[in-house]
């Protein structure tokens, strides 16, 4: 009852929001109708879009977007994953789902990447390809496992940085795609490759991003936990290359994959979307979500720095997760299926 | 793509969750500073070895002038363990 109120209420506020959209739908139509009308030209405008608006932060303010970037976007972001990775596709009904979740979870909790590569055994051993496959791929969870043994933590920042590509890939599986569609992917290597040779310098000196001390960290700090150990000159283009890297990795899943995965090609409006994260959710899930994001946000306000730690700490086994889902998908097929190309499980259907 | 309700495993996962992230705090993440926001003397651990916070002296990047960076010295409070004690290495702690 309460929570049919709050979602009633939720629907109510985005009454108006949803008016406006469609007004300034209908404004600017005679110009931007054929960004929008065509799904797959969408995505390409878009992804374009949130890399060079990803850029233009990370080489100018790149200590506010690391301080604030997983504060805010975080736990929606891990929403995002389990929505499109499990609950969408139904593999929270599949026990290997279940035989992995600790593993994830004891990884949330210091497990170390040992226990989160675990994840991935029941993954590969439920998955309905050949023996080969699932060998291959097992040697592929073993020879990681044994990089993660010998020297954990090179590991889990090895890990960290290319934990972010790995959404690129996670979109590709959602749909294969022709030439034109790379070019928000390559936009991607082309910014880290110039971040890496040290673009950003010049834009860092004029807007004196080397500080933002009301974030209650500095890239010394950034250079200690990003990048250890590594020579001081390339360790803060690292740095940056994380925040540009985050911001696509964040991009992708809040963004690009639910604008892939939408059955319906057109833009939805902002009630049927709440509806339809209703409709897979339930509101008794998303009411707890909504908690913990409150919970980092008003964390944040009172310690920023420990806030963005925090996050960081809980978010430590959804990258597993990704890679699990992904180990299943490449020991389930010859060659992973578009996710809305996939003939749809058994459920009931919602409309948007 | 079908739609799927979540049963009531999906709201124990999300539970088990917000449990762990109630028990992470005992738990440092790599390369953070093991006593944040404890005082000289609290117990820590390092790597699963208890220890205890202790006045240092760190070593550090100062970039907020740019590159290249200074190093510098700063006081802080390092997380302390056993075989660091019976080192005794001296005041420079990273």
């Amino acid at each position: 009852m309460f929570l049919q109120a709050v979602s009633n209420r939720i629907e109510w506020a985005l009454a108006p929001l949803d008016r406006l959209r469609a007004a300034l739908y209908r404004w600017a139509a005679p110009v931007a109708a054929p960004l929008y009308a065509d799904r797959p030209r969408r995505v390409r405008w878009l992804g374009a879009a949130l890399v060079m608006l990803g850029w233009l932060l990370a080489a100018t303010l790149p200590l506010w977007m690391l301080a604030l970037a997983p504060v805010v976007l975080g736990v929606p972001h891990l929403l995002a994953d389990l929505r499109y990775l499990v609950v969408r596709p139904g593999r929270h009904h599949q026990p290997w789902f279940w035989l992995s979740l600790p593993a994830w979870i004891g990884t949330s909790v210091g497990g170390g990447p040992v226990l989160g590569l675990a994840g991935l055994v029941p993954a590969v051993l439920a998955a309905r390809g050949s023996l080969n496959r699932k060998l291959t791929l097992l040697g592929g969870w073993a020879l990681l496992s044994a990089l993660a043994w010998r020297d954990d933590l090179l590991f889990q920042l090895l890990f960290l940085h290319l934990h972010n590509l790995v959404a690129i890939a996670w979109w590709w599986v959602w749909r294969p795609c022709g030439l034109r569609d790379w070019i928000w992917p390559l936009l991607v290597a082309g910014g880290a490759l110039a971040l890496l040779c040290g673009a950003a310098q010049p834009l860092l000196d004029l807007t004196q991003g080397w500080t933002a001390s009301w974030t209650g960290t500095d890239f010394g700090d950034q250079v200690a936990q990003l990048a250890p150990g590594v020579d001081p000159a390339l360790a803060w283009r690292l740095v940056v290359v994380f925040g540009f890297l985050q911001s696509v990795h964040y991009g992708v899943w809040l963004r690009l994959i639910p604008e892939e995965d939408r059955p319906r090609p057109a833009p939805r409006p902002f009630r049927a979307s709440w509806q339809a994260l209703l409709a897979d959710f339930g509101p008794g899930p998303l009411l707890a979500v909504a908690g913990l994001a409150g919970f980092i946000l008003a964390w944040a306000v009172i310690d920023l720095p420990g806030a963005r730690l925090g996050y960081l700490w809980l978010a430590a086994g959804h990258g597993y997760l990704e890679l699990a889902v992904a180990a299943h998908l490449l020991a389930d097929e010859p060659r992973p299926l578009a996710v809305r190309d996939r003939p749809a499980p058994a459920g009931p259907a919602t409309g948007a | 793509m079908g739609r799927s309700i979540p049963n009531r495993g999906l709201m124990l996962a999300l539970g088990v969750a917000l449990t762990a992230l109630a028990a992470y705090a005992d738990i440092p993440p790599p390369g953070t500073d093991e006593c944040r926001g404890k005082q000289a003397g609290d117990a820590c651990r390092l790597g699963g070895t208890p220890g205890v916070c202790a006045d240092k002296t760190c070593g550090r990047l100062d970039y907020s002038r740019g590159v290249p960076p200074k190093s510098v010295s700063v006081p802080c409070l390092r997380c302390d363990t056993e075989g660091d004690r019976s080192l005794t290495t001296g005041a420079q702690a990273r």
